[in-house]
């Protein structure tokens, strides 16, 4: 009897310990839930893209989170950062319209402003966590609209803190992103929609902003860390814009190759290229050498993890004026650099519908990027198809440079030309297309028909 | 005895019958006992490149002998040329490692490659001294074909099967005149490239060709995404090759040293040019002939040695490069050019002389690092031009191929990359490589770190080595 007692009572324990403990976790989910869901948003922005060789709007879907009482929300730049009208769907599903604020193609985030004035319920802003706090194996929440299901949650855990792409990932509006930032990769949910919603821990504290999954992979996402999510949505709302230094280098990690260049471990980092025309290169930095110091900072890269850490250095170093840069050489040589601003990674885009074609101004880092001659002429986004200048042959990546054989130094000077045109006028357009100079015709359907008319 | 009118008629019309059919019986086979002897089957073993990785490949081919004891087969496979370059401008296919010619004696020889002309796509060996008044080599004939005549084709039969040719009769379907002379016969596959077209005198007018490398059709002009078209290549078009096969001490191509865009007739109009078409110069190489003779970029070409060129489309282009190609370096062109400028033209006669075509990457030295599992070669000038590299602006070696699992892979090098330093020494032709290499073999270093370029930016790679002891 004694013995059956003891045997039930060792049942109820067994039972009993684990019971308690799926609660108290099931209700720190919850805790946390109801934390942030009164912050979250849906958003649907009307975006223009001229890829296709025409301006197109369309409708997206995409995710946010209200971060202060008077409705500042932050979200990713590829949902709301090109938005012309943007609508949001709050927790109780209210619908307000917002504006955008300004947008940090680099880091891929935007901040956007919710219009409060007809809202009658209550702001509940969510609250930013510490990046310094996380650890992987941390149980995470996901929360969004993925494929447009709004007010969802999907939950994982932490599976790396500092997961480093290189920089050459594309928005779809061009512009690289990821050089000035890690990723916290997660296995919660994350799906197209989810974009620009809030990862949380167990206390209801914004982590990371959701940003990409992976096609074909299981539950691996990435989120923007909420050290970079504070510093960037505090530069949008003071500016509106993100300002970063440049000097056009092009770092790599240092594993594996300090015994080469006779470096300590953990110390300096390696220029791998330097930029054509760039602050660097005018400063006399090479490939090869290694930047120990850079404005009174010791700078380190021995992982391709702490690389982001070194260009956000550079980032926030004082523009137009002298910097001090260490390099490594066995003696230490100081080199003077004058970072410039890094300035729009892509320019503003315009629809030239007569002629077909879709084109933009050329900023500093296209031409780098694309390797163009300079900054001057007008980089044509596309051709839309049947049009005059795809009869023409213009093609995405060309630069014009003269329009019936008068210069054309910016996009300005291009739209004057065109809004000024006479209606039946010829249009050859000059172009380089990589290293040769080609001439496009562009035959204009009215020209076409008045051909008709007099046959 | 009363005659049946209506037998005798039979009798007559089945006489006839008879007699065409035993006529037309003794036409087929005068024709096939005629060019039978010249036709042989071409075996090659190569080695085929994508993406850095090689592979061995052999095929089986139709070939025709010439004179000078040569036999020209079908070369669409074996990319010696400048078209048949994958991304990294590395060959797909190498030069052929053997070639074994089978005659209609079934004869075989072995046969040593000499090259591919890039336009035609016929490829030429040599036979050995041994094979001299042994073989019967063809003799084309300048024939005009009509649309709707009869003419036979010959093509070649499975290995196992003797005779290794058979022939049918067909009918020229189109006589092509622009961009240039053609004949095309239905839709033939790619099968009958090489094939010999013979008259029903038994002459032979010519072989069949892709019809798009030679005149700048594309497929999709006919509509066939998944083959070129092929068609007879009038033996006029083919003489002077044949004369003068692209075997580097005999003939060199002709090359201006430009980059051409088509001028579209209406652009000429621009600046009251009436021309039925001809060359937009759109780039000019440093100290090509071109350069040389003054032209510049944006000029235009209306005429070549007198002829108007009547290009008015991009992919008719080639029509002008194979008649500037087999002019042959060293020989004289005189170019009508036309410099457009504010309010008119200038107009000018240019005589230059033609320059050798530079060396393509299938033609520049290489070699093969056993150690590294990493093939090398020295940069050439399509390496340059495809990375819109001025020539010289950077010197390395070009990374041809790098076998997965070998130590340059592993490491992190790729083909394609420009290996512009090892441990910190310049590299600036396969001689280079060599003798660091060697260095590096024989103090058996734990590690290399190379200095390579990519995309218009350097990087380092280090590798890790593991000799044997």
């Amino acid at each position: 009897m004694k013995q059956a007692i003891v045997f039930a009572l060792l049942i109820c324990m067994v039972g009993a310990i684990p019971a308690a403990a799926i609660s108290q976790y099931q209700q720190e989910i919850y805790t946390a839930r109801d934390r942030v869901l009164p912050a979250l948003i849906h958003i649907q922005p009307v975006v223009i893209d001229y890829i296709t060789g025409r301006e197109k709007k369309h409708s997206v879907v995409g995710s946010g989170v209200i971060f202060t009482e008077d409705g500042y929300a932050v979200t990713n730049y590829h949902v709301a950062g090109r938005a012309e009208r943007i609508i949001c769907t709050l927790h109780d599903r209210e619908q307000v319209p917002a504006t955008l604020v300004g947008g940090d193609p680099a880091t891929d985030l935007a901040v956007i402003k919710l219009d409060l004035s007809e809202y009658t319920g209550k702001i509940t802003p969510a609250v930013f966590g510490n990046y310094e706090d996380l650890q992987v194996g941390q149980t995470v929440l996901a929360l969004g609209s993925p494929l447009a299901l709004s007010r969802s949650l999907s939950k994982g855990v932490i599976s790396t803190l500092n997961r480093f792409f290189p920089g050459n990932i594309r928005l779809p509006s061009g512009e690289k992103t990821g050089k000035y930032n890690t990723w916290l990769q997660t296995d919660a949910a994350i799906n197209p929609g989810n974009s620009g919603g809030p990862l949380v821990n167990l206390d209801g504290e914004v982590i990371g902003i959701n940003t990409r999954g992976v096609f074909f992979a299981e539950n691996i996402g990435f989120s923007i860390p909420i050290d970079i999510v504070k510093a960037v949505t505090k530069e949008l709302i003071a500016h509106g814009r993100v300002d970063r230094g440049w000097i056009g280098v092009h770092a790599q990690p240092l594993q594996d190759l300090e015994s080469f260049f006779g470096t300590e471990t953990n110390r300096g980092v390696l220029i791998a290229s330097v930029d054509p025309g760039s602050p660097a290169e005018q400063a006399g930095l090479k490939a090869g050498q290694i930047i120990m110091k850079y404005n009174g900072k010791d700078v380190s890269a021995r992982f391709e993890e702490e690389l982001p850490l070194f260009y956000q250095v550079i980032a926030s170093s004082p523009v137009d004026q002298d910097v001090e840069v260490v390099l490594h050489n066995g003696d230490d040589k100081i080199v003077k650099v004058v970072p410039r601003l890094l300035g729009d990674l892509q320019g503003d885009d315009f629809d030239f519908e007569k002629w077909g074609f879709t084109a933009k101004a050329i900023t500093n880092q296209m031409a780098i990027d694309d390797r163009l001659k300079d900054t001057l002429g007008v980089y044509v986004t596309n051709s839309a198809m049947a049009g005059a200048a795809y009869s023409g042959g213009l093609l995405r990546g060309d630069v014009i440079q003269e329009v019936n054989n008068k210069k054309i130094i910016n996009l300005d000077e291009l739209k004057t030309f065109y809004e000024e045109m006479q209606e039946d006028e010829k249009v050859l357009l000059t172009i380089d297309r990589r290293d040769s100079r080609r001439l496009v015709l562009i035959k204009l359907d009215n020209e076409k028909d008045t051909d008709s008319e007099n046959k | 005895m009363k005659i049946n009118k209506f037998a005798v008629i039979c009798l007559v019309v089945t006489l006839c019958l008879a007699s065409s059919l035993w006529a037309e019986k003794e036409d087929f086979q005068k024709v096939f006992k005629k060019v039978n002897p010249h036709l042989v089957t071409v075996e090659y073993k190569a080695e085929m490149n994508f993406m850095g990785q090689s592979e061995d490949i052999e095929g089986r081919v139709p070939g025709i002998i010439i004179e000078g004891n040569m036999v020209i087969f079908d070369g669409t496979s074996l990319g010696a040329g400048h078209f048949n370059t994958d991304m990294f401008g590395t060959p797909q296919v190498d030069k052929p490692k053997s070639l074994k010619i089978t005659d209609y004696k079934d004869v075989t020889y072995d046969a040593e490659f000499i090259g591919v002309d890039d336009y035609s796509s016929i490829a030429f060996c040599r036979l050995p001294d041994s094979a001299k008044n042994k073989v019967e080599p063809a003799e084309f004939k300048d024939v005009g074909l009509e649309l709707g005549q009869d003419v036979f084709i010959f093509w070649m039969l499975p290995k196992t099967y003797l005779p290794r040719f058979q022939m049918s009769e067909t009918v020229v379907t189109a006589v092509l005149e622009k961009p240039e002379k053609f004949y095309l016969f239905g839709e033939l596959s790619q099968d009958f490239i090489m094939a010999p077209v013979v008259t029903e005198d038994g002459e032979m007018a010519g072989v069949i060709t892709p019809v798009s490398q030679t005149s700048g059709f594309t497929p999709f002009d006919f509509g066939n995404i998944f083959g070129n078209p092929v068609g007879l290549m009038p033996h006029k078009q083919f003489d002077e090759l044949l004369s003068n096969p692209p075997e580097a001490d005999k003939f060199k191509r002709g090359w201006l040293g430009v980059s051409l865009q088509a001028l579209d007739p209406e652009v000429a109009k621009f600046w009251n040019l009436d021309v039925p078409g001809g060359i937009i110069l759109t780039d000019i190489i440093d100290k090509s002939p071109a350069q040389e003779a003054g032209l510049k970029t944006g000029d235009f070409i209306i005429q070549l040695n007198g002829e108007p060129i009547e290009v008015t489309q991009d992919e008719n282009l080639s029509v002008f490069q194979k008649k500037v190609s087999a002019i042959g370096a060293g020989n004289d062109v005189t170019l009508l050019t036309v410099r457009p400028k504010d309010g008119g033209v200038d107009t000018n006669f240019v005589t230059m002389m033609l320059a050798e075509r530079p060396v393509s990457a299938s033609d520049a030295p290489d070699f093969e690092d056993k150690n590294f599992d990493l093939t090398v070669r020295d940069m050439v000038f399509a390496d340059y031009n495809n990375r819109s590299l001025k020539e010289g602006e950077i010197e390395g070696v070009v990374v041809d191929k790098c076998e997965q699992g070998g130590w340059a892979a592993v490491g992190g090098i790729d083909p394609g990359m420009i290996i512009v330093k090892i441990n910190d020494r310049q590299i600036a032709s396969i001689e280079d490589y060599k003798t660091i290499m060697a260095e590096v073999e024989n103090n058996k270093d734990k590690e290399v770190v190379f200095m390579i370029w990519r995309a218009n930016k350097t990087q380092f790679v280090h590798v890790k080595t593991h000799w044997e002891d």
